[in-house]
């Protein structure tokens, strides 16, 4: 289930919401954990036991942690957990990958298993690892309340694509939370704009990209071909923070508060300050688990750019196994370090030079992450720039380009205001103002007027 | 507590109000039998109503069992009674495609009017009617066919672009791209992605590149002759209705199209196909879909001044469907293969249309 489709939100909430506030409030961690196993077997009905099994081995651990009396017991729990945490998310989600360019190396004939990726096991395994770790670090006490643990990691609002929540960050609300009305309300609002943003943005504007794919590097221009990374770059931003809106908002109705996972990305001047602001949660915890245990900055200069190579590849690698995610990774480790070494300051004073740099990265970025086969990233990168001599005049001229921006133009336009911070400060400042709360219900049926048709029948919906 | 919450929870009350209209509203069609009672886990009462999925005929879904059960038995009459002129002839093509089955049918729509060439000398400019194994229906919007339509029978010559500088092409968004990349300018283009052979007479087009789509095709054949029109939609309406409501809508706009241009010779083109994988995945968007379709509106063809051409072979993978490496989203071409697609276009010139 998604947030985002019809049965979400017309059957599992309406029914998980009356069982949750029919619950008197000592009892709710039960129904939230029964609710989120069963949002989760929805998608999962094998691997929802696969998710449990690493609740519970985790819990123990993290109290067998917690209860060594030296530290040598506690490291061993500690490598043990780890371990098998990284050992179940390489074998479901790295083998294959690495079997086939280890086979390439030795030269034999590449072994294939058929795996499927568990749904959001790269979230909730960070998740895990975080708690376990923070254990460790004695940062706080192993929870001894097994209901509490699972609650945290199945949560069905942050389950499948974040944010990466810490522990600490929710306990006490585990513990004990009121919902206030006020709480509701706002929560309700943030799920629809979300809603708004997923459906009449990410979902629409997805096409203008998938139109330049489909003509394919000989069918467009450098033009068209900036065009459609900057779609994408729009589309994969409004998706995400979409997702990540409605997560907040039912947060905000269960009585959690998550923490922020973005925070205007597309207003950055640096790509240092671009991962400050994008998946903020994900670059929080490989600063706190993989770069500040290397030495951080703290061990020299050629330390600092080595920690810096491991977080970014691992950070590509994270997103996918495939070698354009190591690329990915690679490219922004290069970016931060000369940064960090040489322009930062620079980018900072001049604003205006920083957004035309990041104008040109950022959707260089996209298009590195999307295509996944390299000889053909390699054609769509020639073509963005300028690769006309190698690789030939666009067939048809700048047509493409001057059709899809007669499309487009519009919604597009609509995506750049609304990454600017401007439409949350004014929701944010007329949130009581009824106006708006109409307005919101509007786009909402709009919304679901969308789902349905795609729903009901989604071959008439086919645009050729 | 419940003053409060209308106080605090405007937003939620004005949306859950909403919805409570929205299914009283549902729920009082569906009661009086105006909408359709199509009720799932994965779909809401309203999604009827949203989707003006009324109960009375005309308006009707193509998945209505009726319809099925009404395919079923219309379906074998349209091509048997244009078989009868072609019987005579299909021996040789049956003998020729019966061995390769399926797989051939391709390379026989090519080589027919060659080798027919010999044997007669006159052409019938009938379509021709292959007998082919059964293919099975896997959705209700085609029934079980083992019939296909090939290419009409007339003297094809080879010519060059200046042969299109008359000629008018209409379509979806494959029309298009063989605006865009095919390199064959000489002729007019009216085209829009989503077109449909419901609404293509009447919906806004593009024309030559000018996507402003402020043009219209009744107008636009009413201002200017042209001497050879070419016509491929079909692939946006797959999922709509069934081959026979399908050929019906191409027959009229046929007529359309000829009360416009009293003296211009048209050509069905039929759908190109879709890649093989992207047809083994989609019990809707497959190849037999479309040869069940391209069979019907086939039957259009009147040999005099309609004619059916397929120009499948151009880009044929061999089992039936476009070259995989040919097509990103298997539908479409990649730019650089529509000149197959005007190759193929200008090796079937018609002799008495070169001035």
């Amino acid at each position: 289930m998604v947030f985002s489709g019809l049965e979400f939100i017309f059957r599992f909430l309406p029914i998980f919401f009356l069982a949750y506030f029919a619950t008197p409030a000592k009892y709710r961690n039960y129904v939230l954990v029964v609710g989120s196993l069963v949002f989760y077997a929805v998608g999962e009905p094998v691997y929802v036991f696969l998710m449990i099994a690493s609740i519970l081995i985790n819990y123990f651990l993290a109290l067998k942690i917690s209860d060594s009396p030296g530290k040598r017991g506690a490291v061993f729990f500690l490598t043990l957990a780890v371990g098998i945490d990284l050992g179940v998310l390489f074998f479901f989600k790295y083998l294959n990958f690495f079997m086939e360019n280890v086979c390439r190396l030795v030269g034999a004939e590449a072994l294939e298993i058929d795996l499927v990726l568990p749904l959001g096991i790269s979230f909730y395994t960070f998740q895990i690892m975080s708690y376990i770790i923070d254990v460790y670090r004695k940062k706080y006490s192993a929870c001894r309340n097994v209901i509490e643990v699972a609650a945290y990691i199945s949560m069905f609002p942050q389950l499948i694509a974040g944010p990466i929540v810490n522990f600490d960050e929710v306990r006490p609300q585990l513990k004990s939370r009121r919902v206030r009305f006020v709480d509701i309300e706002w929560g309700m609002m943030l799920f629809v704009i979300g809603l708004v943003y997923k459906v009449m943005l990410a979902n629409r504007i997805a096409s203008l990209w998938n139109d330049v794919m489909v003509a394919g590097v000989m069918g467009i221009d450098a033009a068209a071909a900036w065009l459609g990374a900057w779609g994408y770059t729009m589309q994969i931003y409004f998706d995400f923070f979409g997702y990540s809106l409605m997560a907040m908002g039912l947060g905000y109705m269960l009585g959690f508060r998550f923490p922020e996972n973005f925070s205007n990305p597309y207003c950055a001047v640096s790509v240092t300050e671009f991962w400050r602001r994008w998946h903020i949660t994900l670059g929080r915890w490989f600063r706190e688990y993989v770069y500040i245990p290397l030495g951080g900055s703290k061990k020299g200069r050629a330390r600092m750019v080595f920690n810096t190579f491991i977080v970014w590849l691992l950070t590509g690698l994270w997103h996918g196994a495939a070698w354009n995610f190591i690329i990915w990774g690679i490219f922004f480790f290069v970016l931060i370090v000369l940064e960090k070494l040489f322009y930062l300051d620079f980018l900072k004073k001049h604003r205006i030079i920083g957004h035309i740099y990041m104008l040109l990265i950022i959707p260089v970025s996209w298009v590195i992450f999307n295509i996944t086969d390299l000889g053909e990233l390699k054609l769509y990168l020639l073509r963005m720039f300028g690769g006309a001599a190698s690789l030939g005049a666009s067939l048809g001229g700048a047509d493409k380009f001057l059709s899809l921006l007669g499309s487009y133009w519009w919604l597009f336009l609509i995506c750049v205001v609304c990454a600017t911070p401007l439409p949350m400060k004014l929701i944010r400042k007329y949130r009581s103002n009824v106006l708006l709360k109409i307005l919101l219900v509007v786009l909402f049926w709009l919304c679901v007027y969308q789902l349905t048709i795609q729903k009901s029948n989604p071959f008439l919906y086919f645009r050729f | 507590m419940a003053v409060k919450f209308i106080r605090q929870c405007s937003f939620t009350w004005m949306l859950l109000l909403s919805a409570v209209v929205i299914y009283v509203i549902s729920f009082v069609g569906v009661r009086s039998g105006r909408l359709k009672n199509d009720i799932s886990w994965a779909q809401p009462i309203f999604v009827s109503l949203f989707t003006h999925d009324f109960n009375d005929a005309g308006n009707g879904n193509a998945v209505d069992d009726e319809a099925w059960a009404a395919t079923e038995e219309v379906k074998p009459e349209v091509p048997s009674e244009k078989m009868t002129e072609a019987a005579v002839k299909s021996d040789i093509s049956e003998s020729g495609v019966a061995g390769a089955g399926m797989e051939g049918t391709g390379a026989t729509a090519a080589d027919e009017p060659s080798e027919t060439e010999e044997a007669v000398p006159e052409f019938s400019g009938q379509v021709e009617y292959v007998t082919i194994g059964m293919r099975h229906a896997r959705s209700g919007y085609y029934s079980d066919f083992e019939t296909l339509a090939l290419t009409s029978d007339l003297e094809y010559v080879q010519v060059d672009n200046d042969y299109f500088s008359d000629a008018c092409f209409i379509g979806d968004s494959r029309m298009e791209g063989l605006y865009f990349y095919g390199d064959l300018r000489e002729a007019d283009f009216y085209y829009k992605p989503g077109a449909t052979v419901y609404d293509i007479m009447d919906r806004k087009l593009s024309f030559n590149g000018d996507s402003a789509g402020a043009y219209d095709l009744k107008s636009g054949l009413a201002k200017k002759q042209y001497s050879h029109i070419y016509m491929m939609v079909g692939v946006n309406e797959l999922g709509d209705k069934n081959p026979e409501e399908y050929a019906k809508a191409y027959e009229e706009d046929i007529a359309t199209i000829r009360q416009l241009q009293p003296d211009a010779i048209i050509f069905i083109i039929g759908m190109m196909h879709v890649t093989t994988q992207y047809s083994n995945a989609s019990d809707v968007f497959n190849n037999d879909n479309i040869d069940a379709r391209n069979t019907a509106a086939a039957a259009i063809a009147n040999g005099e001044d309609v004619f059916y051409l397929d120009m499948n072979e151009c880009v044929d993978d061999g089992s039936g469907g476009v070259i995989g490496d040919y097509s990103y989203d298997g539908v479409h071409l990649k730019a650089e293969y529509y000149k197959l697609w005007t190759e193929w276009m200008k090796a079937h010139g018609i002799k008495n249309l070169i001035k």
